[in-house]
């Protein structure tokens, strides 16, 4: 026998197993060569049906892998209907492009490029060869390196929020003290079109880049910062960030935001990890709140280098003592998690039109849970 | 129990099993005969719903010539009625439309399916147009487990995957083997539409 074996599939004209009332469907006629000795599978040659169960069956992240291999294989995969829990861009020494499954993040399809040299107002150079990583829990699913991949890092991104029809980039995140501001127009070509979610400045990125990024991406609804990249004396350009109307913003080390910063924005959330913000600071935030200022205010958090007197937080606000053996409990989302926090033994103001929230301090810690 | 020892006899090989079940006979396209039995039979619609069909008394079994299967082979046949017999009297699963499908392949379909990709590929064939769904779900989550840890580049060379050239090129094929006249009209329809018409008529 040859090492080639053909393999055919006769016209069946009619089947009807001795019985004239019973008709099989009819086989299409073809003939495809198989050679056994290789891994090959004429897998298009299936029946659309079969087509359509393999790659039901595969692991989503080979799906993924498939989608990528021609025109038609992607119109396959999109019409599977998949969907991502988030997508996240990550700069950093190569850009990573994160896709993630489920709520845990710890489902993911971590696919990452060398940016090499790149010249900063153009696109990034189609990289030598694409790396994928998939993890579930903390299972390594799948891991490739696929050379010669002659495809762009937009163009490869792109594929993505198309084939899991996901609307946004949810998370842009710069976290690498080696990526300079040069980066930044390459990186905004790459996510031409599409809208950001939130924006993280984080780990020993320098004042210099967080300053650039700050002022080069205009519009994303959250962002993260390490600390306030601006001096003192650049207040315009600081509260030109705290005007953007955002709905959650967290600095970690937000030594230099003053009372009246925090007054102009119209964050939803704000988050301040390690503030000189005093307790006569907090005392004037909650005043103003009663009287109509930060609307759009639900959740307010901040620690500080001491510990907060509750007297002086107060002082001059009309507000009622939750009993400590009260068990409401506050839920807030955050990204895919849930936080919990005990609302007994904190304070319940009202704000002029009614709208109540309760005042929770504890040691260093000042929160502000707005009801709703 | 072993693929070996799976109830599915060749006529000329070994003795016809003398029990009060129901056995029909096939014959695959080479001429091979099998006898299986009617619980086997259950995990195939298509066959299921054709011996319903015929009303075939054990009688008529004997006495009327094997059900000719003519497009599968008796290699192929051969793996099927196997796989029937193993699995005779289990439920037929339902696809409840959940992606990725969960199919664990159990130890005896795993040897049963120790073969070739030639050999699989007619199984799945076979599978497909006999309707026996798990023996469909076990055979294609074998060769959807081939794209495990594959690059784009070598599930293309795995799955043998036309390029977007070889699609274009297969699609215009198709177009063209249309029928003549059906192509006229879709033409006529088309420059009308560039005209501005909304109407054929």
């Amino acid at each position: 026998m040859s090492s080639r074996m053909s393999l055919k599939f006769e016209l069946l004209s009619v089947c009807n197993f001795g019985c004239p009332d019973f008709q099989l469907p009819r086989f299409s006629l073809f003939f495809i060569c198989i050679n056994p000795k290789t891994m090959s599978f004429p897998l298009h040659k299936l029946p659309a049906s079969a087509i359509l169960q393999v790659l039901q069956l595969m692991d989503i992240y080979d799906q993924l892998t498939y989608s990528l291999c021609s025109k038609n294989t992607k119109k396959m995969v999109k019409s599977l209907g998949l969907r991502a829990t988030t997508i996240q861009v990550h700069v950093q020494k190569k850009i990573g492009i994160c896709i993630n499954f489920d709520n845990s993040n710890y489902n993911f399809f971590w696919s990452s490029f060398e940016h090499g040299y790149y010249f900063p107002d153009e696109e990034f150079r189609i990289p030598w060869y694409i790396e994928a990583v998939a993890w579930n829990n903390v299972k390594k699913e799948t891991e490739w390196k696929w050379y010669g991949a002659n495809i762009g890092i937009r163009e490869y991104l792109h594929h993505f929020i198309d084939v899991l029809q996901h609307t946004r980039i949810d998370d842009l995140n710069f976290n690498d003290e080696l990526v300079n501001a040069d980066i930044i127009v390459p990186v905004q070509k790459v996510l031409k079109g599409l809208q950001i979610l939130e924006l993280g400045l984080v780990n020993s990125i320098t004042n210099e880049f967080s300053r650039s990024a700050l002022e080069s991406f205009h519009y994303y609804d959250e962002f993260y910062l390490e600390r306030i990249p601006f001096e003192r004396h650049e207040v315009g350009r600081m509260n030109k960030i705290f005007m953007k109307n955002l709905w959650w913003g967290l600095v970690s080390e937000p030594g230099k935001i003053t009372i009246d910063q925090l007054l102009i924005s119209n964050w939803v959330e704000i988050q301040l990890n390690i503030t000189d913000l005093t307790e006569k600071d907090f005392n004037i935030l909650l005043k103003l709140w009663i009287k109509g200022s930060s609307p759009r205010l639900t959740y307010f958090y901040a620690t500080t280098f001491h510990l907060l007197d509750q007297k002086i937080i107060l002082k001059g606000i009309n507000c009622s003592q939750i009993p400590l053996d009260n068990e409401e409990v506050h839920i807030r989302k955050i990204d895919v998690h849930y936080q919990e926090t005990t609302l007994a033994g904190g304070s319940r103001i009202k704000r002029f039109d009614g709208t109540t929230a309760v005042v929770v301090i504890d040691e260093a810690e000042f929160k502000i849970i707005v009801d709703i | 129990m072993s693929v070996e020892n799976a109830p599915v006899v060749d006529v000329d090989e070994a003795a016809i099993p003398v029990e009060k079940k129901m056995y029909y006979r096939f014959e695959s396209n080479d001429k091979k005969e099998f006898r299986v039995s009617e619980l086997a039979i259950q995990q195939s619609e298509t066959l299921n719903r054709l011996v319903e069909a015929m009303g075939y008394t054990s009688e008529d079994v004997e006495n009327k010539p094997a059900i000719a299967i003519e497009n599968i082979d008796g290699k192929t046949l051969k793996l099927v009625f196997q796989w029937c017999e193993h699995h005779k009297g289990e439920a037929i699963p339902v696809d409840d439309g959940s992606v990725p499908k969960i199919v664990e392949i159990p130890e005896f379909d795993a040897k049963l399916m120790d073969i070739d990709n030639g050999l699989l590929f007619k199984l799945i064939w076979a599978a497909d147009y006999l309707n026996i769904v798990q023996l469909l779900n076990v055979s294609c989550k074998k060769v959807a487990n081939m794209a495990q840890g594959k690059t784009p580049a070598q599930l293309r060379r795995v799955y043998l995957l036309p390029s977007d050239e070889e699609d274009e090129a297969a699609k215009r094929a198709a177009q063209e083997a249309q029928d003549p006249r059906a192509r006229e009209v879709e033409e006529e329809f088309e420059e009308r539409k560039r005209q501005g018409g909304n109407s054929f008529f």
